[in-house]
């Protein structure tokens, strides 16, 4: 499980399986490993293109901006090790012209807090809702 | 003023022979000046001290013992000094409106005392009724707290679960056999993170009720640490190389089934927060005199050591509360809410034990987390047999 996951986190980012041409680069924030395998694979299946990071620290400045810009950023919000709130703020002040924010959260609380700024989707989502939010999120 | 009142409150709680000895030397004093202005000056004053002082610290009937004690004496030496003439003296009406003064004083100071003592016991009891629903809200939003933890933890597995799910309904035919056999492994790794939550809620109930549940024989430590063994992962057993260094004729005095779960927990902690292909080793000792001489000497230190990151010195006072992970933990991509260790330390502290953790939190120094057991065993000095505890003790 643990050679597993890490090398997925490594370095495969991409999927093996493209069923569609990728159009939309996706950025996917998410420190559970087995939640962002699932999440890039349903992602990369629904024709985006997805870069994955464990953490908002390791999107700015590195490889995950370079290229396409990311037309979605999906965050989790990982409570309740950090404050959510916080940790949103500071993706936002780091990265001021950031991509409309889709937030997982497990929280009642964070989605309260959150959802009438924020597309706040509380776990656990049904992959058809998050990719209707990401839809909707790009679509001009 | 304030001053005052902390001073007249805190005579109150002097010992008894403090108090006792406060009285005669106010007595002696008093009585003393009385007895040098005599016959000059009539220092019936002077004698009120005593009194207010019994009725004040030891109530009405201390006030009244008092002035019976002084009438006594006063009446003795006025007698002995006047003879029967003293009912026609001078002095006679003094010394009887002294000691109805010294009744009426004894009175309003045995009141006033009286009143003092409901007045502490009213605010006593509104303290402890306070504290009382202090302790019960505290416990009420630690409940809360918990429930809204393990709620949350849940739904991230159950996010998995679905998510895979879902992939597989949604996405089936454009997924080979092996991708699906993958989201299907997944799925299942969700629910045995659902398990493993709902297993640790539920011995985080049964260890609160260990005090009462403890139920404790003389059994081979040895034994048991294999019995965990037995039955640990498969994948961490793969994964660590685990070392058992507890001699066979180690017995402790302990519950087998408390034993079992905290080297269950302390070891799958090792197993999650270490690299794999380290050593993780369980040992034993007895705990020397020398070393431990604040009680826990003779008692069995098990321990629990790895290779691994260790614990910074700051974190390692939060390791043993309910739902702390440490940020080495959250970092990490290993699943977990935080009861393993406040578990142990339930169950130890329940068996009369003690738990702390050694780290110098150098990365690859490791941590060793120990725990103390009481010896199952007494070694017979005159013969040099060991004996089992329970022989020892009369219980067998």
């Amino acid at each position: 499980m643990r050679e597993r996951t890490t090398a997925f986190l490594e370095g495969r980012q991409e999927m093996p399986i493209s069923a569609r041409p990728m159009t939309n680069k996706v950025i996917l924030i998410e420190p559970n490993v087995t939640l962002a395998e699932m999440l890039s694979h349903a992602l990369t299946l629904a024709g985006y293109m997805v870069v994955v990071a464990a953490r908002e620290a390791e999107i700015s400045g590195t490889k995950l901006m370079v290229g396409t810009p990311p037309a979605v950023l999906v965050v989790d919000l990982y409570e309740p090790e950090e404050d959510p709130i916080a940790q949103l703020r500071h993706i936002r002040a780091r990265w001021p012209e950031a991509p409309p924010l889709i937030i997982l959260t497990a929280s009642q609380h964070v989605t309260e807090a959150l959802a009438s700024t924020e597309r706040v989707i509380r776990k656990p989502f049904h992959l058809s809702d998050l990719l209707q939010a990401i839809q909707q999120a790009v679509t001009p | 003023m304030s001053t005052v009142m902390t001073l007249i409150l805190r005579l109150m709680r002097l010992p008894v022979m403090g108090r006792l000895a406060l009285i005669l030397g106010s007595l002696v004093v008093s009585l003393s000046l009385y007895r040098l202005a005599f016959p000059a000056t009539y220092l019936g004053g002077t004698l009120m001290l005593p009194i207010i002082l019994s009725a004040w610290l030891f109530g009405l009937q201390g006030g009244l013992l008092c002035v019976s004690v002084i009438t006594l004496i006063l009446g003795t030496s006025y007698g002995i000094v006047f003879g029967s003439a003293f009912w026609s003296s001078p002095w006679y009406t003094p010394f009887l409106i002294g000691t109805l003064y010294g009744l009426a004083l004894c009175l309003v100071v045995g009141v006033l005392r009286y009143m003092t003592d409901t007045l502490l016991g009213a605010q006593y009891k509104i303290a402890r009724t306070e504290q009382a629903y202090q302790q019960e809200h505290a416990l009420n939003e630690m409940k809360d707290q918990a429930l809204q933890n393990l709620g949350h933890e849940l739904r991230t597995p159950l996010a998995q679960i679905q998510g895979y799910l879902e992939l597989l309904e949604t996405f089936q035919n454009q997924c080979d056999a092996a991708t699906q056999a993958r989201f299907i492994m997944n799925a299942r790794g969700g629910c045995e993170e659902l398990l493993s939550l709902i297993s640790t809620a539920l011995e985080t109930v049964h260890a609160s009720e260990a005090r009462q549940s403890t139920r404790l024989s003389v059994f081979s430590l040895q034994h048991e640490i294999k019995t965990v063994m037995a039955h640990f992962e498969p994948r961490f057993m793969q994964d660590y190389r685990i070392k058992i260094d507890i001699a066979e004729s180690v017995h402790v005095h302990a519950d087998p089934r408390f034993v079992r779960q905290i080297v269950r927990n302390l070891l799958t902690n090792a197993c999650k927060y270490t690299p794999a292909q380290t050593c993780i080793t369980v040992s034993a000792a007895a705990m020397s005199a020398m070393n431990e001489p604040d009680g826990r000497a003779g008692m069995i230190c098990v321990r629990v050591s790895d290779q691994g990151p260790g614990i910074p010195l700051e974190q390692q006072s939060l390791l043993f509360q309910r739902f702390v992970r440490l940020p080495n933990a959250t970092e990490s991509t290993q699943s977990g809410i935080g009861l393993g260790l406040a578990i142990c330390k339930q169950l130890v502290e329940a068996m009369g034990g003690t738990i702390w953790v050694e780290s110098t939190g150098r990365n690859g120094e490791g941590c060793c987390f120990s725990f103390t057991l009481a010896s199952g065993s007494v070694v017979d000095f005159e013969s040099g047999e060991t004996q089992y505890f329970e022989k020892a003790k009369g219980y067998a």
